[in-house]
């Protein structure tokens, strides 16, 4: 992706002081050369005298424009493109400045950012610089400000180039896998085993023949053996609908980085591997950030709804959570669907809500995205304790929630939430008492 | 090397920069102070003292006031009639164009910011280039003083002075307009 500036601005060169004590100190020199009848003022007067004039002979009349570029505009977490700025010097230049403006989570850790080199006239310079993003979110680059010195210091000028090249970090996705068991599965073709007998490749039994079974479905070995015709089944394949609840009322931990994370960061790499797993297998996944509770990503599936997924988990902040908006926004999710709620179980209204699901019969369950070492901001002596406190109250809200049947599992990456949803699909099978 | 190692490499390499162009301005300085034969006190601590600001902050006037200081210790150490050894004229002159250009290098370079080599590659040709000019005008100057009167000295002085000021004047003129 490229940015730049088009013709190149007039100059606007402003004397510095080297100029004018340069002009200072020889004027002196000079003057009392010729009042005194000294040579020896005329010879010490001579280098500033030529370091001044001879400079400003050749100044230069426009300044440099620059155009940036990088090397891909959407980037992994810890992945590395190139940051080139491109620099069309007109006239020579003793030292051009370029300082890069970085918004967001990207670095130039070859010190790019900024520097000073030099030109002659009519040269075009070429800087490439390695740009490493180390966090997702948006991020923007360029709005280049150039500080130019000329005529051997003489003369300065600057200039700032307004263009910023966008540059996407998604979330980390660390290969996550989980068992293809589902609580409900609600399509009619996917990768899950349902709990019906029908068209798949899961066997279910053996049982005799009857009228209208196929006959290649016919297993030869029983029949043979008892003498009658005897036909093998099949549990049917069926897809599932999964929605990603986002819990980002409260933002704890420092969030920078592959090495240090907050409990956001936690969530939306989360949110990003279980999105691309149930994806890949065909399934349908929604995405519903509590924060912004009334712009659901609805359930899609395919290879561009997960783009489209972790294009809307760029934009995950901390927000205050509406507890109308979420209890509305949660009554809207699909019966049947899987419903895998990310929180740091830091708020109340949150897990109240998630207790509510599950009471109303939905498969529920709660990721801790609390990371294991949380670094807290030096604010008081009793910010310490505040924060036992808090994590008391976390584990009385798990408690509670484990309670009301919702498992809550700590976020570990591959095969993570297999038990839990092992368990969620043996409670879903079992008998129901219907009132 | 790991990520930190390579940070403090880059800062160490950033620093160095800024700090090789800031010694030069205290070589230079006690060039200036050093070669005048006697030491006044008054501009001696002008000298200093404009060193010291030029050292820290090179945008400012730190560099007139070492540049002036010198030119007082100058006098102090000669007098008003005296001729000084041409060995001392040549360090003299050398210590006070280094001491300005290297200021005004310094101002354009903050510590901290990656110098890359053309930069004192080119800023080192235009001194040797300056130098070598102001060589020949001050040889052919000796000559001429010394086979002439002093009515050609004040002759030449009262040129490089209108030159000196008409000059930077209507260059500055020129490129505002």
């Amino acid at each position: 992706m490229t940015a730049g500036p088009d013709p190149v601005p007039a100059a606007r060169w402003s004397p510095t002081v080297a100029l004018g004590s340069a002009l200072g100190s020889t004027a002196l020199l000079l003057a009392f050369a010729v009042l005194l009848a000294r040579q020896d003022l005329l010879l010490l007067a001579l280098p500033l005298a030529v370091g001044t004039v001879l400079p400003l002979l050749d100044r230069p009349r426009r300044l440099p424009a620059v155009r940036v570029a990088t090397g891909a505009a959407t980037l992994f977490e810890g992945q590395s493109s190139t940051y080139r700025q491109r620099l069309s010097v007109p006239d020579g230049l003793d030292v051009i400045r370029l300082r890069t403006r970085l918004e967001g989570w990207v670095e130039l850790p070859d010190g790019g950012q900024d520097f000073c080199t030099a030109a002659g006239p009519d040269t075009e310079l070429s800087f490439e610089h390695r740009l490493f993003a180390p966090r997702w979110g948006r991020s923007r680059i360029g709005r280049v400000g150039i500080t130019v010195t000329a005529a051997h210091g003489l003369l300065r000028g600057s200039l700032t180039d307004p263009a910023m090249v966008p540059v996407a970090t998604i979330p980390l996705r660390a290969g996550f896998s989980a068992t293809d068991a589902v609580p409900t599965a609600v399509g009619i073709v996917g990768g899950h085993r349902s709990r019906r007998i029908g068209e798949g490749i899961d066997p279910a039994g053996v049982r005799p023949f009857v009228a209208g079974d196929r006959l290649r479905r016919i297993h030869w070995p029983v029949s043979q053996r008892t003498g009658e015709l005897h036909v093998a089944t099949t549990y049917s394949d069926r897809d599932t609908e999964v929605v990603l609840v986002l819990d980002s009322a409260v933002e704890v931990g420092l969030s920078a980085g592959p090495e240090s994370a907050s409990n956001l960061d936690v969530a939306v790499r989360a949110a990003a591997s279980i999105a691309e797993h149930y994806l890949r297998h065909g399934d349908r996944v929604a995405v519903l950030d509590l924060g912004r509770a009334g712009r659901p990503v609805r359930a899609r599936t395919g290879q561009a709804h997960l783009f489209r997924i972790l294009d809307v988990l760029l934009d995950v902040r901390p927000a205050p959570v509406s507890e109308l908006a979420v209890g509305r926004a949660l009554a809207r999710i699909n019966s049947r669907a899987l419903v895998v709620v990310l929180s740091p179980l830091l708020n109340t209204a949150v897990a109240a809500e998630t207790a509510g699901l599950s009471r109303a019969g939905r498969s529920v369950l709660v990721v801790d995205t609390l990371p294991a070492d949380v670094r807290l901001p030096e604010r008081g002596p009793w910010l310490e304790l505040a924060w036992r406190l808090q994590l008391l109250e976390r584990s009385n809200l798990a408690a509670a929630l484990a309670d009301h049947g919702v498992p809550v599992v700590p976020w570990l990456g591959s095969g993570s939430l297999d038990q839990v949803l092992v368990g969620l699909s043996r409670t879903a099978r079992a008998a129901r008492v219907h009132r | 090397m790991n990520r930190l190692d390579a940070l403090r490499e880059a800062a160490r390499q950033r620093w160095l920069a800024g700090l090789g162009v800031r010694l030069v301005v205290v070589l230079a300085g006690l060039a200036v102070l050093v070669v005048p034969a006697e030491h006044d006190p008054v501009w001696t601590t002008l000298t200093v003292v404009g060193v010291l600001v030029a050292v820290g902050s090179p945008r400012q006037g730190g560099a007139g006031l070492a540049l002036g200081g010198g030119i007082g210790s100058w006098f102090a150490a000669y007098g008003w009639d005296a001729s000084p050894p041409p060995a001392h004229i040549v360090a003299f002159a050398l210590a006070l164009y280094l001491l300005h250009t290297s200021t005004a290098l310094a101002a354009a370079v903050p510590l901290g910011v990656r110098l890359r080599a053309e930069v004192p590659r080119r800023w080192l040709w235009r001194c040797l280039v300056e130098l070598t000019v102001a060589g020949v005008l001050g040889a052919a100057s000796y000559g001429l003083v010394r086979t002439s009167t002093s009515s050609a000295l004040v002759l030449l002085g009262l040129a490089g002075v209108l030159l000196l000021v008409g000059v930077p004047v209507l260059l500055l003129h020129r490129s505002r307009t």
